[in-house]
Parts: C-alpha cells; structure tokens; sequence
C-alpha cells in the first residue's frame, strides 16, 4: 500500500543553545535531557504550511516519476484559509490531474494513521489507484514566545507518501480513539469559526484566564494532562492493535510511534518492554512535528535499514483531539 | 517504600534538595514543580506504583502529602 515516502524540513533552525540564551536558566544540554531534541526547523515568517507540503509532495513525486493521482488528502492544523481547501490549492500547484479528488482533514498527531486509513479504503474500495497523503504543520508560528515547554519541544516540517495499489507494502490491523473531552488540554481558541463569535471569544477569554489576544492565538498545552493521557490511551492502544493482527509483542519487529517527545516515547517504551533496538527515535534533529513525525521517523528508518522488507512495524499515533490511532505496516519496497 | 523514602525519591525526580522536603511542603513553592516536574512525577508514579491519575489529578495536588496520598495504600507503614 505505501509507495513511497519523502519529507520536507524548512531550512531555519532553532538549537538548543538558542534556546538556552533566550531561556537563562536552561542550558543546553538540559533541554536535550529532557526532550531528547537538538534542534528544530522553524517555518519562515512567510510560509505555510502548504508550502511546506508542496515540498514534500515535489520530492515525491520526482522519485516515482508520476503526477497520475486519483486522491489527494491533506492532513493539517494550519491551512492557508478558513476556504476554500488547502488540497485544492496543492492540486493545482502540484500540477495534478482535475480527475484528482482533493480533500483536507483537521488532525494533529495521530492524522498520519488516519490519512492511511483513508487512503486505503479509497484503494480498497475502488475508488482510486494512487492516493497522494500529505501531513504538514507549522505549529511553531502558534507558540507563545516566553512557553520554554512548546518551544522546547515542537518544529516544523511536512511529508508525503504514495499509497498505491501496486505496492508490495501491506496495512491492516487499524484501531481508532478518540475522547474530546480532552478537547481544552491542546488547543488553539482563535482562528476558527467559535473564536470568531463574540460569544466564543469572551468564553476563550474566560477559560484561559487571560484577556490577551495574542494569547488566544497560541497554542495552550497541559503538558501533564497530555502525558496523564497518553500513558493510559497508547499501552491500550498498542495492545489493540496487536490483538487484531495476532501479534504478540515478540512477533512485532519494529515500533514507530508518534514522536512526541523522548521522555514520553521513553516512558511508553519501558512501560510495553518493548526493546531500545526495536524502537524508533527520530526528533533530535527535528523535535516533534505533529502529524508528520511518523512518517519523517518510517523514511529515516527505512534508508537506515532499521525496517527491511518483510519486517511487521507498529505504527501508533496520539495526541491533540484527544485523538489516537495504531495500525501494523508490513514494509516490502 | 517508606513514606520518607518516597519523599525523597520524589525530590529526585524534581531534582529538589530532599532535606528540604517534607510531607508539609507547598508544592508550588518548589522550582522544580514546573510542567516537566509534574510530568516526571506522572511518570514515576505510573512506573513505580503503576498508579495512572484520572484527568486533573496532578493539579489538585497543594502539598507533599496530596502526591504521598495517591500511593498511600502502596507504602510501607
């Protein structure tokens, strides 16, 4: 099912020692300790996410040397307008076919296991060939400049993957979560509809505790609640997954998680005994990039030969929504 | 694990002095009770005790004691 996959990082950085000197009290190596990041690309003042896809999706499509899709999916938290949709845009700017069916969807960190969900089905059902899925996010032009906790952890980037129905590459075993009632511990209140009402505003007011506009502009993370989630949503999860496919832990050979941050990714690990060898790290270089950390980590592992042909991977995404997502990949190229 | 010894094991994890800390301390008085030391404390607790807080646990906490209570039933007399 997938093709093949290539990534796009902006070309800016921002290291831990810039951090360090904007932070005082933090030193490098402390952010590192506690995040498992160096560094991570910021978007220009001026780019999109979209942009940042069209990238991704440019490198792609060169190395398979098609444009021929029947589907394009965008996954992001970050389009270009409120309408019309940023995949209609990236149709025509990638130069797709008008036969190209285009659609956006909203989610963060587990968009990546949905967006092969979606794609697949689409194959599966006869509807497409070849499905274009694009993640990109720039959560770093929504972070408050004085919260070391986002700043510390989140950058930019974008992927794309071909889904196509003449990959040897299989998914199967896909389990889906979600519990809005976690909704207020990852938001941004302005930007959509609700924030645009003056009802909306005064109750984004209100709950933030803060009448600062640009405050409301920002991401809010309760990094605790978060955590508290994670530890109780993704062992279950993870173990779903592997029941639907008949997997014992042993049987999986690799885990590519969403890479939220090493402290998080480490304590999964511990907690499912999965081995240090048998699973994925891929954010000292890039942080945590929302819907495209998992398939920036699968590209990073596959051209380092951590997954070859064959091998049954776990993927699991989790995250703003509250939303989660795991499915097993099984990698042949 | 004795009450003390859990209290000091705590300071560790918010990289406190554990001389400094007693069942009595206001948490929020400690440096180290950021967003990164509640979520280390989440994590010693669930890898510990394997205890796993319902939503907006940790931030009920006021006190020591309030982090000691919620693996009570687990420490040594």
């Amino acid at each position: 099912m997938i093709k093949a996959i290539a990534s796009h990082l902006p070309v800016t950085t921002l290291t831990n020692e810039q951090l360090a000197r904007e932070f005082g009290d933090w030193t490098a190596e402390k952010i590192f300790e506690k995040t498992g990041i160096r560094q991570r690309h910021i978007s220009g003042p001026d780019q999109c996410a979209s942009d940042l896809a069209f990238e991704a999706a440019k490198t792609l499509l060169e190395s398979v040397g098609t444009s021929s899709m029947d589907f394009l999916l965008f996954c992001s938290q970050a389009p270009d307008y409120l309408l019309p949709t940023t995949a209609c845009l990236l149709q025509h700017r990638l130069g797709l076919p008008t036969t190209c069916g285009s659609l956006d969807y909203n989610l963060g960190c587990s968009g990546y296991i949905y967006g092969l969900a979606l794609g697949q089905s689409l194959i599966h059902s006869g509807l497409g060939q070849n499905v274009l899925l694009l993640t990109a996010d720039t959560y770093t032009h929504y972070l408050r400049p004085e919260d070391r906790s986002t700043r510390t952890i989140f950058g930019d980037g974008a992927s794309a993957t071909l889904l196509s129905s003449a990959a040897r590459s299989r998914l199967h075993s896909f389990v889906f979560g979600t519990d809005g009632s976690g909704a207020e511990q990852l938001i941004v209140r302005s930007g959509g509809a609700r924030g645009r009402t003056p009802a909306g505003r005064r109750q984004a007011e209100a709950s933030a505790g803060n009448s600062n506009a640009v405050d409301e502009a920002c991401l809010f993370m309760n990094g605790p609640e978060i955590f508290s989630f994670t530890i109780q949503a993704v062992p279950a999860l993870v173990g779903a997954v592997m029941k639907k496919a008949g997997l014992s832990l042993g049987q999986v050979d690799y885990f590519v998680f969403h890479q939220a941050n090493a402290f998080m990714l480490e304590h999964l690990r511990k907690r499912l005994k999965i081995p240090t060898g048998k699973f994925e790290f891929c954010l000292e270089h890039c942080g945590n990039t929302v819907s495209s950390t998992i398939p920036i980590a699968l590209e990073s592992a596959i051209h380092a030969n951590r997954i070859k042909p064959g091998m049954k991977v776990l993927l699991a995404g989790f995250g703003v929504g509250l939303s989660w997502g795991g499915c097993i990949l099984e990698w042949n190229d | 694990m004795t009450e003390t010894n859990f209290i000091k094991e705590l300071a560790d994890v918010l990289a406190e002095d554990p001389s400094a800390m007693n069942s009595e301390t206001v948490l929020e008085s400690l440096a180290g009770w950021d967003s990164m030391g509640k979520v280390a404390t989440i994590s010693f607790l669930d890898s510990s005790f394997g205890v796993r807080l319902p939503p907006g646990t940790i931030q009920k906490c006021r006190q020591v004691r309030d982090v000691v209570a919620l693996v009570k039933e687990q420490l040594e007399a």
